[in-house]
């Protein structure tokens, strides 16, 4: 009898323990759903974003429509025949261009298009080689300061968000960057509708996702946003973005961001992601599963030269420091808010210079 | 001794009525299992000098069972898995099912009404701490009053083990654990603890050390026992309440940083024979807390800074059947809220990332009486296996 009694716990602890560990790694599948962003064909051209910068929403044999997520996004197109491709380019800055190379390969003719955030272009492939497009800004090298702003945390406030959209596009900013949690669940109906939103919003929207976002496809963001974690310059400030929906950063990303740090060792680098890896009120926990890799992650950012981190996932606001970094979070979206902290839905400006680093952040409150 | 093993034996169970010693400690009755947190002993647990000789053997009249044990068993599972205490209802003994319904009620209560708290306000920083307290708290009641039906159900009364009736003076073990954390190299670690008790006070301090990786975590823990066994005093409950503190240094040296401690913790067991005689045998545990970390980076800049914890682990036990005067033989399955450690908290795919803490096992004999080995298992951000040797000395 002890033996049995002893004997069937255990069982059911290596039975659960065998669950647990394939639970360990639960930000793999969507860390290697990032490595397919922005690879495809549109007939039989073939097509690869560079670093997968934007994410391919459709493509055929005469149109292909990409979403960025950066200001500058490199495509690499190889066929081998002459054919005529539509462009269409959603999320894109407003005063971006793009330019094919090499001549013999490649021919761009800008068309209308129905927004400030809208690119159209004839693309005339010759079958010459592979060509590459490349959409930047003028000005996108310039070491020069510029302003962005910060939202996360809409969720079920969606129907009201045109309100932060319109003032957001009274602030002069160039890009709005978004710390995840967009929709309440990530279904197809709530991503589509927020790219609908985005429609009134006057400059791009480079985020990454949230755990609302994890609901019911984990990879169902990729088609819609494209990666979870990438990294992108403008203005010479490196921006990283990280998926940090599952309170965790996958393994593999940990290798990438290595890559990230030390290209910008020297520079103004931010780094923006969902779950802050430490909460300012640790009772509650609204953080990194494990202290341990929250502190790890936080001194890899903080000896790698990080100027600024932004976090969601707390529907408030808290000014803080992590590692030694300047830490905002911003849940001002419109979620469910944390009560009695005084804070309204509200979203972020930040100045910032690539040499100089971050001259201020300032909260701009929606609902005055 | 060899009067306590002889009543663990169906022929004493149930026929010996409990008799007070003129030294036994009398303690208040209570019904409900919420009050465990803050010492809830009946009048059944009696304590009493352990160099006495008017030992009590502390057994506890039982209703006989009148009804089929292979359909209450069926029966603690389905329905019991929405109404608890189904098993034992069909064993007949409806004071045991109402009592764990109520637990049942009482656990759903506190986790719908903290998780409401916790909606309501947004989690804010003023109220986290009373709501999720409540939500763990209920998750551990609805737990229990299942686990505890299907416990009572399975085994005979004459099946179901007994606590120790007192704690050894000195306890000391070395092990090994194996943690497999995806984000951290170490994987090997070798481990001691010692418990050293004297009276209500107990001293432990405990370490934990990579032999792959320059990672260690050292902790030491004083406790003080309001009431329960000891090894001074005996108790025919394994019931108790402790206070105790513990600092605890985790350096992570390969990585750059170190995490400093200091918590202060209740630990307060309710033996379920305590709260129903049919539920003798297991036990349940609420150890809540709060910890306050300083946090050190290795950096030029030489960063800290300081964070709190939230804690409460629960725990729900089964005593095996070799009662003796000190510790026993037990397996124990429990939730942790803690989020550091090696085993910190679940990864979560959805909305609930981050907030859980982890689960664990861990199963303690005596083949030898003052030789003994524990298996432990936890499930966290990191699988963590281990196994121990112990050694005990017993009160002569």
């Amino acid at each position: 009898m002890m033996r049995t009694r002893t004997l069937k716990p255990l069982v059911g602890a290596l039975i659960v323990g065998s669950f647990a560990a394939s639970c360990l790694d639960v930000g793999e599948d969507r860390a290697r759903a990032d490595l397919e962003v922005g690879r495809g064909a549109a007939g039989d051209v073939k097509v690869r974003v560079v670093d997968g910068l934007a994410t391919i929403r459709s493509a055929s044999d005469s149109e292909l429509r990409l979403w960025n997520s950066a200001p500058t996004v490199a495509i690499e197109l190889t066929g081998e025949t002459s054919r005529t491709l539509e462009l269409t380019l959603d999320n894109a800055m407003p005063a971006g261009q793009l330019s094919g190379e090499p001549a013999s390969a490649v021919t761009v003719t800008a068309l209308a298009a129905e927004r400030p955030t809208q690119k159209r272009y004839s693309v005339e492939l010759t079958g010459a080689g592979p060509a590459t497009l490349r959409f930047a800004t003028v000005s996108a090298l310039d070491r020069t300061a510029f302003r962005f702003a910060v939202l996360s945390d809409v969720q079920e406030a969606i129907d009201d968000v045109r309100d932060i959209y319109t003032k957001v596009n009274d602030e002069g900013v160039e890009f709005l960057l978004g710390a995840g949690d967009l929709t309440q669940q990530g279904t197809v109906e709530q991503l589509e509708r927020y790219q609908a939103e985005l429609r009134s919003l006057n400059v791009p929207y480079y985020t990454t996702l949230g755990n609302h976002e994890l609901g019911q496809n984990p990879t169902l963001w990729h088609d819609y946003f494209g990666r979870g974690n990438f990294s992108f310059e403008y203005h010479a400030v490196r921006f990283t973005m990280l998926d940090s929906a599952s309170a965790t950063i996958d393994p593999m990303v940990y290798g990438w961001l290595e890559g990230w740090l030390e290209s910008s060792q020297d520079g103004t680098h931010v780094v923006a992601m969902h779950i802050p890896p430490t909460d300012p009120i640790g009772v509650r926990n609204g953080s990194f599963g494990s202290r341990a890799e929250a502190a790890k992650l936080l001194r890899r950012l903080a000896a790698g030269g990080v100027d600024l981190t932004l976090y969601g996932h707390i529907h408030s606001y808290y000014e803080f420091d992590n590692g030694g970094v300047p830490a905002y979070i911003s849940g001002g979206g419109g979620a469910i808010p944390e009560r009695f902290d005084g804070v309204g839905r509200h979203f972020l400006t930040v100045d910032v210079h690539p040499d100089n680093g971050v001259s201020s952040v300032r909260l701009v409150a929606v609902d005055d | 001794m060899k009067r306590i093993l002889l009543c663990a034996f169906p022929a004493c169970v149930g026929l010996v009525a409990p008799t007070a010693s003129a030294q036994s400690l009398q303690l208040p009755r209570t019904a409900a299992l919420t009050s465990a947190a803050t010492a809830s002993l009946t009048s059944d647990a009696k304590e009493s000098r352990a160099d006495g000789d008017n030992q009590d053997d502390g057994a506890i009249p039982v209703t006989p069972v009148t009804g089929s044990r292979p359909l209450a068993v069926v029966g603690s599972i389905v329905p019991g898995v929405l109404l608890h205490g189904s098993g034992q209802w069909l064993l007949g003994r409806r004071k045991t099912a109402h009592r764990l319904l109520l637990a049942e009620a009482a656990g759903v209560g506190g986790v719908l009404g903290g998780l409401a708290g916790l909606a309501v306000t947004g989690a804010s920083r003023y109220l986290v701490i009373p709501f999720a307290w409540a939500t763990i708290a209920g998750v551990g009641l609805f737990g229990f009053s299942l686990i505890a039906d299907i416990h009572a159900t399975v085994l005979t009364d004459e099946q179901k083990g007994r606590a120790a009736t007192l704690t050894a003076p000195v306890e000391v073990s070395v092990g090994y654990n194996h943690v497999y954390d995806p984000q951290f190299r170490y994987r090997n670690f070798f481990k001691h603890t010692a418990t050293f008790r004297t009276g209500a006070w107990a001293f432990g301090p405990r370490l934990e050390s990579a032999v792959d990786d320059k990672n260690y975590r050292l902790s030491a823990d004083v406790a003080y026992r309001f009431v329960g066994p000891r090894p001074d005093v005996r108790s025919n409950s394994g019931s108790f309440v402790d206070a105790a503190v513990t600092a605890t240094r985790h350096a992570y040296v390969s990585d750059g940083f170190a995490i400093t401690t200091v918590e202060a913790t209740a630990r307060a067991r309710l033996d379920l024979r305590d709260f129903d005689p049919h539920l003798s045998g297991g036990y349940v545990q609420l150890d809540p807390g709060l910890a306050v970390s300083s946090i050190r980076y290795d950096l030029p800049t030489d960063e800290r800074e300081l964070t709190d914890l939230l804690l409460m682990r629960m725990t729900y036990g089964i005593y095996l059947n070799r009662p003796t005067d000190v510790a026993g033989d037990e397996i124990a399955l429990y939730y942790d809220h803690r989020h550091d450690g090696y085993a910190a908290g679940l990864k979560l795919t959805g909305l609930g990332s981050g907030v859980p803490g982890h689960f664990g096992t861990r199963a303690r004999f005596w083949p030898l009486d003052d030789f003994g080995f524990s298996l432990e298992g936890e499930v966290g951000s990191a699988l963590v296996g281990g196994l121990s040797l112990w050694y005990r000395e017993r009160k002569q």
